[in-house]
């Protein structure tokens, strides 16, 4: 094992790319240079200043709930057709305006993580995000999926596995997404005047997929037990709760003792969901489910038992403290082998791109997210609370790799004035570069083309 | 390897053709004597069909009260015999069922019993009795029984490959893009490239296949533009654009015989709808699907079996949030012209709530595979034993539905 193959590993699976100049600062010690981004301070991007907090996005949906259903009274109310167009037009306008405050807030991600000092961090921050999936595939989470990151996700990502648990479950993405603000228990005052019932979705996505796997335990008793636990836990719409967007309504609560996983829970409130959150995030079964993921992520699409042990116990021994955790990643042999093991997902690959071209400042917001579009990972777009895959046969098809190939000369078109193409080989997979692409960037016809096929090769490809 | 090396073979036989311009046909010469003339087209519906209010089971006597407030009323289904109906956005399905060429199977599931919708999809797709025990696809199995040219014969309809055709035979992806294959200089460097990455070389070889066929009939980039890329297949118009492009990928004598398409959107928990609703509107977009599979298949129409089926159903009784959740049982669809049809397959298990499944759901009366055995050994033509042995193990139990293909 030479010492640049450490440096490729560090800055591409563990980061987000090479940029220009990463090796070489990496040379010396590529594993303390990926301990030394385990600190709070880089979970201040100053970047993502401009995101709305929850707060703001939550007072957001409100206006724009009211407004559209104001626009939809005056319409109804008016029997002038060009009135009605009006109304129509404003409703229009008003979600137009929206999708493009999404792709604005998107591409301010995109570029907090690709000017990141700390590329990492960055990448910790983008696996718990898909850990933890909300999707705007709910109308209404378009207002709230970047603050969900912001608050929920990226100020406990170096803190405890709990407390980022507790912060999504609570947030109102989540219970939007997996629509659990409007699950009401049948016997609490709401439920009886209402006629309305429990919505199982978060309490069993939260153990299949948050915590215990799904072989973690539990059966469909224990799910409809805790959406019972659950009921209550909502939106803090109305502005009553304590600024977090969280607010518990205790009169759509289930009243009554509840049996989960075995545990009797006597009427506590909010109160007993959050001892169950804090059962799932002690079970043995979590540390062992979060441990593959990551293992998975980091090491191979088929990770090395050895390693998700290892994971899991750093993980149990510290009562689910997060740095421990990436601690002993870094220390695991598993982890600086192959180094190719693993194909970037489109979103890996555009970050990688982004990096290795320093060219996310130039490019509008609407081209930079037409890229994650392209290749059909639109972040907070995942087709299922599962998130993206992490395997490599759901990533490279035929289609999918012509969609890779066309990225990769789109930028090449943009960036190949700029740049020696065997110099960007050099600052981007030199370490690990093959025989045969070493030959097809010398000989490609011009440097277009010669960039075009180092972004499209294997090593670009994969890391 | 061996794959590899004929895939490569493909693409610079297609390269050695440029000079004449008929690169295609060049590649193609690998794609000649297909060993099967038949047709399958396999849908997946991801998310759990609500198969009560897709074929409405409105002849008993508790469809009424154990929906309360989401059973379809009589106005929102067309019978289809005097118990099952067919949601009225299923028109052509139900035109096709009138003509004798479709079939619904009511209360039909996986072995699997839990409710994860990614473990059941994972039954659902590998064939297994467990999830996660097999690793490859029950199609992709079938594949490897015939002999000859099996790497051409399947084609997954979207940018990457489901499980279900995931395995050792090789398959395409072919979806709507804008671009096309890259230009031929591009092509034969990135070949090379590629050449010690069997992973990357053999999705461009199937590239190269695949868009031989299908490339100039989709009205090139503002075509695309307008479907989305075909990336949405619950939108009708780029459900239509993109299934008559299949149907003519199918059509083509050297082309794949096998496809699988996706469709999302399923997992109605909230707000689902009767008449109108997101499943209303989903089943409208599957339903544009069958008709343009017809209609763009033409004369191979009387080939084809068109298989439609979901992980799971859903719960009976509406949840609190006017949807359902989670359940056991569901409906397949069977349709082509080589469905023997016109009928509702059901071992009706009833809807009163000492006959549901754990108390809440539809329960099992049919196990998919036997609808799918059925499919591959009548239609398909591969051997029962070989079925058993090889794409669904732990079967050889189940019978394959008896006369559901017309011979």
């Amino acid at each position: 094992m030479t010492a640049s193959q450490d440096s490729f590993i560090a800055v591409t699976r563990f980061g987000l790319g090479a940029k220009q100049g990463d090796f070489a600062a990496v040379q010396g010690d590529p594993r303390s240079w990926l301990e030394g981004q385990l600190k709070p301070e880089f979970a201040q991007n100053p970047a993502l200043n401009g995101l709305p907090s929850t707060m703001e996005a939550v007072q957001h949906m409100r206006e724009d709930a009211q407004m559209k259903q104001q626009a939809k009274r005056d319409a109804a109310a008016t029997q002038d057709e060009a009135s009605k167009a009006m109304f129509a037009g404003k409703i229009k306008d008003a979600q137009q305006e929206l999708n493009q405050d999404y792709i604005k807030q998107v591409a301010a991600l995109t570029r907090a993580s690709v000017d990141s000092p700390a590329p990492f961090f960055e990448r910790l921050v983008q696996f718990w995000r898909n850990h933890f999936t909300v999707s705007i595939t709910k109308q209404q989470d378009r207002i709230l999926v970047t603050a969900f990151e912001r608050d929920a996700i990226r100020p406990n990502v170096l803190g405890n596995f709990h407390e980022m648990l507790r912060a999504s479950t609570r947030h109102p993405a989540m219970q939007i997404y997996l629509d659990n603000f409007h699950s009401i228990g049948p016997d609490s005052p709401a439920g009886m005047r209402q006629n309305k019932g429990l919505n199982e979705n978060l309490a069993r996505e939260i153990m299949e997929l948050h915590t215990l796997g799904v072989n973690g335990g539990y059966n469909q008793k224990d799910v409809t037990e805790f959406a019972k636990i659950l009921t209550g836990w909502t939106i803090d719409a109305q502005g009553q709760g304590d600024g977090s967007g969280f607010f518990f309504a205790s009169r759509q609560h289930e009243p009554g003792s509840k049996m989960l996983l075995g545990v009797n829970y006597n009427e506590n409130g909010v109160n007993e969901g959050e001892e169950a959150l804090s059962a799932f995030a002690r079970s043995p079964s979590t540390a062992k489910f979060i441990a593959t993921k990551l293992a998975r992520h980091f090491i191979a699409d088929d990770p090395p038992e050895n390693a998700v042990a290892q994971l899991a116990s750093a993980f149990t021994q510290n009562n689910g403290d997060l740095i421990p955790v990436y601690r002993r990643l870094i220390a695991l042999d598993e982890a600086w082998q192959d180094p190719l093991a693993k194909v970037k997902t489109p979103n890996d690959l555009i970050l990688s791109l982004l990096r290795a071209t320093n060219i996310s400042g130039a490019i509008e917001d609407k081209k930079l997210v037409g890229a994650y579009r392209m290749l059909n990972q639109m972040p907070f777009s995942a087709s299922s609370p599962a998130g993206w895959s992490d395997k490599a046969s759901d990533w490279i098809g035929a289609e999918a790799l012509l969609q890779r190939i066309d990225l990769a000369r789109f930028i090449a078109r943009a960036v190949h004035t700029q740049f020696d193409p065997s110099d960007l080989l050099e600052n981007t997979i030199g370490p690990v570069a093959s025989k045969d692409t070493r030959l097809a960037v010398a000989h490609a016809g011009s440097a277009q083309e010669a960039i075009t096929l180092l972004f499209s090769s294997p090593e670009f490809q994969r890391r | 390897m061996k794959n590899l090396i004929l895939s490569r073979r493909k693409i610079l036989q297609g390269i050695g053709c440029l000079a004449a311009g008929t690169m295609f046909s060049g590649i193609r010469v690998a794609f000649a004597s297909a060993p099967v003339d038949e047709r399958f087209v396999f849908i997946i519906l991801r998310g759990a069909m609500d198969g009560l209010n897709a074929i409405p089971p409105y002849g008993d006597p508790n469809y009424q009260s154990a929906r309360n407030g989401i059973a379809l009323g009589s106005a929102d289904y067309k019978p289809l015999d005097n118990f099952f109906g067919a949601h009225n956005n299923l028109s052509a399905f139900a035109d096709m069922f009138k003509a004798g060429e479709a079939a619904a199977i009511q209360a039909v599931a996986t072995p699997y019993r839990e409710r994860s919708h990614f473990d059941a999809q994972n039954v659902l797709e590998s064939g297994g009795v467990q999830p996660h025990v097999i690793n490859d696809g029950w199609l992709n199995r079938a594949l490897t029984l015939y002999g000859s040219r099996k790497d051409s014969l399947g084609l997954a309809v979207g940018q990457t490959i489901p499980l279900t055709l995931q395995g050792k035979v090789a398959v395409g992806t072919w979806a709507p893009s804008a671009q096309g294959l890259p230009d031929d200089t591009m092509l034969l460097a990135l070949d090379k490239l590629y050449q010690h990455d069997a992973l990357f070389h053999t999705a461009l070889a199937q590239a190269v296949d695949i868009h031989g066929i299908a490339d100039g009939d989709l009205g090139g980039v503002e075509g695309m533009k307008k479907i989305g890329g075909g990336k949405n297949l619950q939108n009708k118009e780029a459900m239509e654009q993109t299934v008559k492009a299949v149907g003519k990928i199918l059509s083509d004598p050297k082309g794949p015989r096998i496809a699988t398409i996706e469709i999302g959107g399923w997992d109605t928990h909230a707000q689902q709808g009767t008449d109108k609703g997101p499943l209303a509107n989903n089943l409208a977009a599957l339903d544009t699907g069958f008709g343009a599979l017809k209609d763009s298949l033409g004369e191979h129409w009387k080939k084809t079996v068109v298989l439609a089926a979901t992980e799971f159903g859903r719960t009976v009784a509406q949840n609190g949030t006017s949807g359902t959740d989670h359940g056991t049982a569901s409906c397949a669809f069977l349709l082509g012209g080589a469905v023997n049809g016109g009928r509702v397959i059901a071992q009706w298990p009833g809807l009163d709530s000492g006959r549901l499944y754990q108390n809440r759901d539809l329960a099992p009366t049919t196990d998919l595979r036997q609808l799918a055995k059925a499919v591959l050994t009548d239609h398909l033509h591969l051997a029962q034993a070989e079925v058993e042995n090889k794409v669904f193990p732990d079967s050889s139990d189940l019978r394959p539905i008896d006369g559901i293909i017309r011979v």
